[in-house]
């Protein structure tokens, strides 16, 4: 993970670089989003949408607004990172509501962790990133020890180690063709049983947000 | 093994909802075909290289198995990209500013309509058309037929043309029959005036 505002001189040139860009020069949020993209992706973005490519249009959307309304933010001591994931949640919602695809599974991923996690109220940024990636993966690994032990096997050996699959075929000891089919069947599986998890607190949660995204 | 590919972006199928057969089941043809197929997404995937059109099912599956790498740390983006995402939202505000300062004035542009008149619009430059199709065949039965205006060629004088010399030499008496430098003389002097009156015609001048 890239780097994130944790020192107390890291904050002051932040806080320095925000007030030159609310008098007027915007090249100075450069090094800040240098700083930030990397975790919003990664971390905030990219875990909700599960699709590369809208990811990149939700970040590159949520930077030119962050620009756009650099004067609206006010420093109160802490990182500029909870109002940047702010803006991204904001987004994520947005794509949700224009897709209007159905994604029970990842709408509530997205609800619930902004829910039980308030950017606003968090302190560090460093801090931040790592605790919500910390969630995300707590809340994979319960679901995935559901899933049958041969089937956590090939989704740990080839989505989270990314090894080959001939590599993986050969850890498992069977062909190919069949550790293709082990790990459709746990995705398959992985999918189902996190999207009954998270369906059940999903009109809830999404009721919430909606009434969030309302308000602000 | 070597396996038929399945059809890009044929019809859905039912594995998605349908339930996860048990670790030990024998996979159908069907399902092999999926298998390998996603199998494929996978290294594309992992490569930064996902196809841009997908099934939905596909692309549902593809999007859990994107959570699950990102989850474990390991999706990141690519610094290329990251700093091209970062030019443009810098750029972004300039751009806007330069697309308000053009104004509506382009002829790209087109006027906001209302949710009725956007419905009817096609439906209006439809009729307009066809309207103005049947009064320009209406006109063209109707017109009566009228003379030509456009004025008949006017003949070219015969001195201009090439043709015989009987008129200017006219008959030829025995004893004047070996005079033929005089004749000579006329014909070339008429045919010289003809070309004179060519030529001050041609440039306007009096004929």
């Amino acid at each position: 993970m890239a780097a994130l505002a944790t020192t107390a001189l890291e904050m002051d040139e932040e806080e320095r670089l925000v007030a030159e860009a609310q008098r007027g020069n915007l090249d100075a949020m450069r090094p800040i989003l240098e700083r930030y993209a990397g975790p919003l992706y990664s971390t905030v973005i990219l875990p909700r949408l599960g699709d590369a490519g809208s990811a990149e249009e939700v970040l590159r959307d949520t930077l030119a607004t962050a620009v756009e309304k650099i004067r609206r933010f006010t420093w109160q001591g802490k990182s500029i990172y909870p109002w940047l994931r702010q803006i991204a949640i904001n987004k994520i919602f947005d794509l949700y509501r224009q897709t209007k695809r159905s994604r029970r599974m990842l709408s509530a991923l997205s609800y619930e962790v902004d829910t039980e996690s308030d950017a606003r109220d968090a302190a560090d940024a460093q801090l931040m990133a790592v605790q919500e990636r910390a969630h995300h993966r707590a809340r994979i690994d319960e679901t995935l020890a559901k899933v049958p032990a041969r089937y956590r096997a090939a989704i740990e050996l080839r989505l989270i180690q990314e090894l080959p699959r001939d590599e993986c075929a050969r850890r498992l000891e069977v062909a190919v063709a069949t550790f293709d089919v082990l790990l459709f069947r746990a995705v398959r599986s992985f999918r189902k049983l996190f999207g009954e998890r998270e369906g059940t607190a999903d009109a809830a949660s999404a009721e919430r947000a909606s009434q969030r995204q309302e308000k602000d | 093994m070597a396996l038929p590919r399945p059809p890009r972006g044929s019809t859905r199928s039912d594995f998605l909802e349908d339930d996860v057969p048990d670790v030990a089941a024998d996979p159908s043809d069907s399902e092999r075909l999926h298998a390998i197929s996603f199998g494929d997404l996978i290294d594309k995937a992992i490569a930064g290289r996902t196809p841009p059109a997908l099934s939905s099912d596909e692309r549902a599956l593809l999007e859990v198995a994107t959570v699950l790498r990102a989850a474990a740390g390991e999706v990141e983006l690519e610094g290329v990209r990251q700093d091209q995402l970062i030019e443009e939202a810098l750029d972004a505000p300039s751009r806007a500013a330069a697309d308000e300062r053009r104004g509506p004035s382009s002829v790209l542009d087109v006027p906001e309509l209302g949710a009725r008149r956007r419905r009817a619009l096609p439906w209006l430059i439809t009729g307009a058309t066809s309207a103005m199709a049947a009064a320009a065949m209406a006109a063209l039965w109707l017109r009566v037929p009228h003379e030509r205006l456009v004025a008949a060629p006017t003949p070219t004088p015969a001195r201009w043309s090439s043709r015989p010399a009987d008129e200017v030499v006219g008959e030829i008496r025995r004893d004047a029959s070996g005079d033929a430098a005089a004749r000579l003389d006329s014909i070339y002097a008429d045919r010289l005036e003809g070309y004179r009156e060519v030529t001050l015609f041609q440039r306007g001048g009096p004929r």
